[in-house]
């Protein structure tokens, strides 16, 4: 055998991936060409029909689909995403400048939910069917059903206009500071280590809202699947025998109980994970956040698609490889699984 | 002979069915027993006759309705918080199926040694080590087992790990619930053979559950018998199973394989149970009882036979001296 089974297993699911990638590309490729908006007419609304034809040649917009699309996918395979109309700039240029920002975002608006979610949820297990568990239901029910757009437009109207909690809503840090130098690009962390703990404070300050939003989405998913496996867990006869053995919370609720729910709850939260980067769209246009959500957004209402089909792929490659960790993670969780794998 | 290691006064615990309110509770009712210090007895009855409650309500596993369980005279069933966790070392429980009693994502080791630290009862990981191998040998465990996860033994080994995790604490006392009928029969008797042996060398009492005759035979010198929630029979195993005196403990011998013809003239009981047939004031075994008469009506006491041979029917009064205990009178009431 040349290569160890795990990592034979880690290379089979890669090429897998590579593939559904592909798949991916050719649909959102596709998607854009299908598309009856027309990128010459609403860039250059006043230009004649003889000008538009020379500018869809010179774009190679008159060639057939299959053609466009290889040319796309080999300068994709180089690094070249492209050029949006929209900023000028190439594509891959633009997202290295936004990327940072919803990862930064996303990064503690999922730290936020699994902070919060994971204890409500272990929580609710436990005082299964008394009155803490039904309040906690009914917290999770209207978490998951107030929208994002309306809970930020709400959250800034009375923190921000009303009460002036919250700093103005205006993306990742107000202007009054200047950006420290970029070494992770999450302005929290630069602050800190740049030593300008005024802007890490003030970043942070930024991020609140907006990261509290995002977050909340994550909360219920992660509070009730966390719920619904330790339940499930909690009746194991190990956990029944940790308790007769008088076992301290620590062994029994989350040494044994936890550890054997974990497997449903990091699959929910590697799901949960590509919704957070979709739903960073509309969050971060509410919050004026400078990030890649909102990047796409623009590119989308303008007809866009060189931004548009790379935002696709980024957020397709980060559910991809979710997939993959979380797959990967089971191993770690349970040594069943690892066995499993290295059969 | 000092205080008994397990005194089970008067215990009830019932289950009403959800779904249907008004049919008789199931459980335990009323059970009283007691083992002895490095004594092993047995539980017997069929499938819901309430010993594997009788059993998790001693491990307080489950909270009585009612009643006390006394753990060398400590009330173990009115202890709460944290006096009860430390005084759950004191019992310890095997439950039936080792495939779901062990952490699967924990080595033998890491699992067993748990127990060893929770408690004090090692100070150091050499000493965990130490101990760990010991308790292997004596439930008779290969060593190399240690470094194993559950899914990679055998059944009789995993149940030999549950019982060495249950050892690790030093327990006065192990209910065994069933901890050899999940498993085949050649394993049952190598296992059985181990917890004989283990008995022996640690003389740590045993309360043995199970369903099988030739089981308890084997590993118990006094047994109990139950049936829907109360002890019909009780005393030495030979007593017992040679002079049954209850048509129900004669009935669960007749049905019993053996290959020896039996000494006992064998009954059957009539029918399956019905919970809707039973009353509550009457002999729980009169509608099934081929023997039952116009006294059952009336529940009857324990009726002492000599030797603590005591039986719950009419017809033991016939038979025996006619002595009727006034303790067995006062449970039974």
């Amino acid at each position: 055998m040349p290569f160890p089974p795990l990592l034979r297993y880690v290379l089979r699911r890669l090429a897998i991936s590579c593939l559904v990638l592909l798949g991916i590309s050719l649909i959102a490729f596709s998607m854009a060409y299908l598309l009856p908006s027309d990128p010459v007419t609403s860039r250059y609304p006043d230009i004649t029909n003889e000008q538009r034809a020379e500018i869809r040649r010179q774009m190679g917009l008159d060639q057939p689909l299959p053609v466009q699309y290889a040319r796309y996918m080999a300068s994709v395979f180089q690094g070249d995403f492209g050029k949006s109309l929209g900023t000028g700039n190439s594509v891959a240029e633009d997202i290295r400048q936004r990327l940072p920002a919803t990862l930064e975002l996303a990064t503690y608006g999922i730290v936020f939910g699994l902070v919060f979610g994971i204890p409500l949820g272990i929580v609710s297990a436990l005082r299964r069917g008394r009155m803490t568990d039904h309040l906690l239901r009914v917290f999770n029910l209207g978490a998951q059903s107030i929208p994002a757009f309306w809970l930020g437009v709400v959250l800034i109207f009375f923190l921000y206009f009303q009460w002036r909690i919250a700093p103005s809503p205006i993306g990742r840090l107000s202007p009054m500071f200047s950006t420290p130098p970029a070494v992770t690009g999450f302005l929290t962390v630069d602050g800190l280590i740049a030593g300008k703990f005024d802007v890490a404070w003030a970043a942070l300050r930024q991020l609140m809202l907006p990261a509290f939003v995002l977050g909340l989405g994550v909360v219920s998913p992660v509070a009730r699947i966390t719920r619904s496996a330790m339940i499930e867990s909690l009746q194991e006869d190990y956990v029944t025998f940790g308790q007769a053995l008088g076992l301290g919370f620590r062994y029994v609720i989350l040494g044994d109980a936890f550890r054997g729910a974990l497997v449903p709850i990091v699959t929910t939260v590697g799901f949960i994970i590509g919704n957070v980067f979709a739903g960073a769209a509309i969050v971060e246009t509410v919050f004026a956040w400078p990030g890649l959500g909102r990047y796409a957004v623009t590119a989308i209402t303008t007809s866009d698609m060189a931004p548009v089909c790379t935002c696709i792929l980024l957020i397709a490659s980060t559910v991809a490889i979710t997939n993959l960790l979380v797959d990967l993670s089971y191993a770690l969780i349970d040594p069943r699984i690892r066995h499993e794998y290295a059969r | 002979m000092n205080a008994p290691v397990l005194a089970v006064r008067n215990l009830t615990k019932l289950f009403a069915d959800a779904a249907r309110p008004d049919a008789m509770p199931v459980g335990v009712r009323g059970v009283s027993l007691e083992v002895a210090r490095g004594e092993v007895v047995g539980l017997i009855g069929e499938s819901g006759c309430g010993k594997t409650t009788l059993g998790r309500c001693i491990a307080r596993l489950l909270d009585p309705d009612s009643g006390e369980v006394l753990v060398r005279d400590v009330p173990f069933s009115a202890l709460k918080g944290h006096s009860l966790r430390n005084f759950r070392k004191n019992v310890q429980v095997v439950f039936q199926k080792p495939e779901t009693c062990l952490n699967p994502r924990m080595t033998v080791a890491v699992f067993v040694r748990e127990a060893l630290r929770n408690f004090g009862i090692v100070a150091n990981n050499a000493e965990a080590r130490k101990r760990l191998v010991e308790l292997a040998s004596l439930v008779g465990l290969r060593e190399a087992a240690l470094e194993q996860y559950p899914h990679q033994l055998s059944g009789g080994e995993r149940q030999r790990v549950a019982i060495m995790r249950a050892l690790a604490c030093e327990p006065e006392l192990i209910v065994l619930d069933e901890p050899t009928s999940a498993l085949d029969v050649s394993v049952q008797a190598q296992v059985l053979r181990t917890l004989k042996d283990l008995q022996t060398v640690v003389g740590t009492s045993f309360l043995f559950i199970s369903h099988d005759v030739a089981v308890i035979r084997y590993m118990c010198a006094r047994v109990l018998v139950m049936y829907l929630g109360v002890v019909v029979e009780e005393g030495p195993v030979e007593a017992v199973f040679g002079r049954p005196a209850h048509p129900y403990t004669r009935a669960l011998l007749a049905a019993a394989p053996r290959i020896k013809p039996r000494a006992v003239d064998p009954i059957a009981l009539r029918g399956e149970l019905m919970l809707g047939d039973v009353r509550l004031d009457e002999c729980p075994v009169r509608v099934r009882c081929p023997l039952a008469h116009a006294r059952c009506v009336e529940a009857p006491p324990e009726f002492d036979l000599g030797d603590g041979h005591r039986s719950a029917c009419w017809l033991s009064a016939d038979t025996a001296s006619r002595s009727v205990s006034p303790t067995a009178m006062k449970a039974a009431s």
